[in-house]
């Protein structure tokens, strides 16, 4: 799961981890993308013919306090499911955020 | 009391004096409800208006479904009360899972600001019950996500079940089977792109959405 750590903060009287995540937010297969097919028709226009498909998404990056890599990854995973995405149109994907940022 | 429809307001939402403008015309007292407050107890029936809740951040509807109103809005439903979700209202209905499906952008990546002719296609909903199937009225379009998609179980399942009130005569935005309305299984909860509240009158082009909301008012009535 595409988790980092950053750090240690207090919290409700003890000390837990700081984590990031990012959530990738894609149109599922076969659903369709105007945008996506738009910005293609724009990138063979500026002559990359060799592109095939272009999807568009949405990126989300969450900084929370968890008990454990386990625990972080349960709370992104449900918040995903509920809200960042629609499973009608979308599947997300928990993954790392590979910049280090700290606060 | 008389019989109340409650209209519901999201920040963003736009067309609530329209819909209590055209249920008045018709007859039916209608108060507006700020989605803030939990209580629709005094309500007999409930609308949800167009326009962009919560500047339809996320996805149209998406933040809506969490707003306090809603669990009253899904107690109605499952009581089998009247729910019209109009345009923006639809898409709520779709996020709060009220109704299948989902509402994506326009094929064509357009605005569609327009008069559609739609075919009747269930009565057998709070929406279209003093329609025939068959029938063709013209209502205005006014939106950017209204292609209703959802997998092709669901598509079955809602022609199986005449689920689909109201079709397209020319497809305008994408809609698997030209679909503009839906209703759930039991016909209470119906979410429609088109915009009745506006085709009322003569005067602004119309008056086959007299039929749509006389059909809602006769439900409420009816209990």
């Amino acid at each position: 799961m595409g988790i980092r750590v950053h750090g240690r903060s207090y919290v409700a009287g003890y000390f837990t981890l700081r984590y990031e995540a990012v959530v990738e937010v894609l149109l599922k297969d076969g659903v369709s993308d105007p945008e996506g097919m738009t910005i293609l028709d724009a990138v063979v226009s500026l002559g990359y013919g060799s592109v095939e498909r272009v999807a568009t998404g949405k990126l989300f990056r969450l900084l929370l306090n968890a008990d454990d890599e386990n625990a972080a990854a349960d709370v992104v995973t449900q918040i995903a499911e509920q809200l960042l995405s629609n499973p009608v149109l979308e599947d997300f994907r928990v993954r790392d955020l590979l910049a280090a940022a700290s606060s | 009391m008389p019989p109340t429809v409650g209209v519901v307001v999201f920040p963003g939402t736009n067309c609530e004096h329209d819909v209590v403008h055209a249920l008045g015309l018709l007859g039916m007292r209608a108060q507006i409800k700020w989605h803030g407050d939990a209580e629709l107890s005094d309500c007999d029936a409930v609308v949800l208006p167009g326009g962009f809740a919560h500047g339809d951040y996320l996805r149209p509807g998406a933040i809506a479904r969490f707003s306090k109103v809603m669990s009253s809005i899904v107690e109605m439903a499952e009581a089998g009360k009247p729910v019209l979700g109009i345009c923006n209202g639809f898409q709520v209905l779709t996020e709060a899972k009220l109704l299948p499906g989902a509402l994506q952008k326009n094929a064509g990546l357009r605005f569609i600001c327009d008069v559609e002719k739609l075919e009747v296609v269930s009565n057998r909903s709070v929406a279209s019950a003093l329609l025939q199937p068959g029938e063709i009225i013209s209502l205005p379009i006014n939106h950017f996500e209204g292609n209703y998609t959802c997998d092709q179980v669901t598509y079955d399942s809602l022609i199986e079940n005449d689920q689909i009130v109201f079709k397209y005569v020319d497809n305008p935005n994408g809609s698997i089977g030209s679909i503009a309305a839906i209703s759930n299984q039991r016909g209470n909860v119906v979410g429609m792109m088109p915009h009745p509240e506006r085709a009322v009158e003569e005067i602004v082009g119309g008056t086959d959405g007299r039929k749509v909301l006389s059909s809602f008012i006769q439900a409420v009535l009816n209990g």
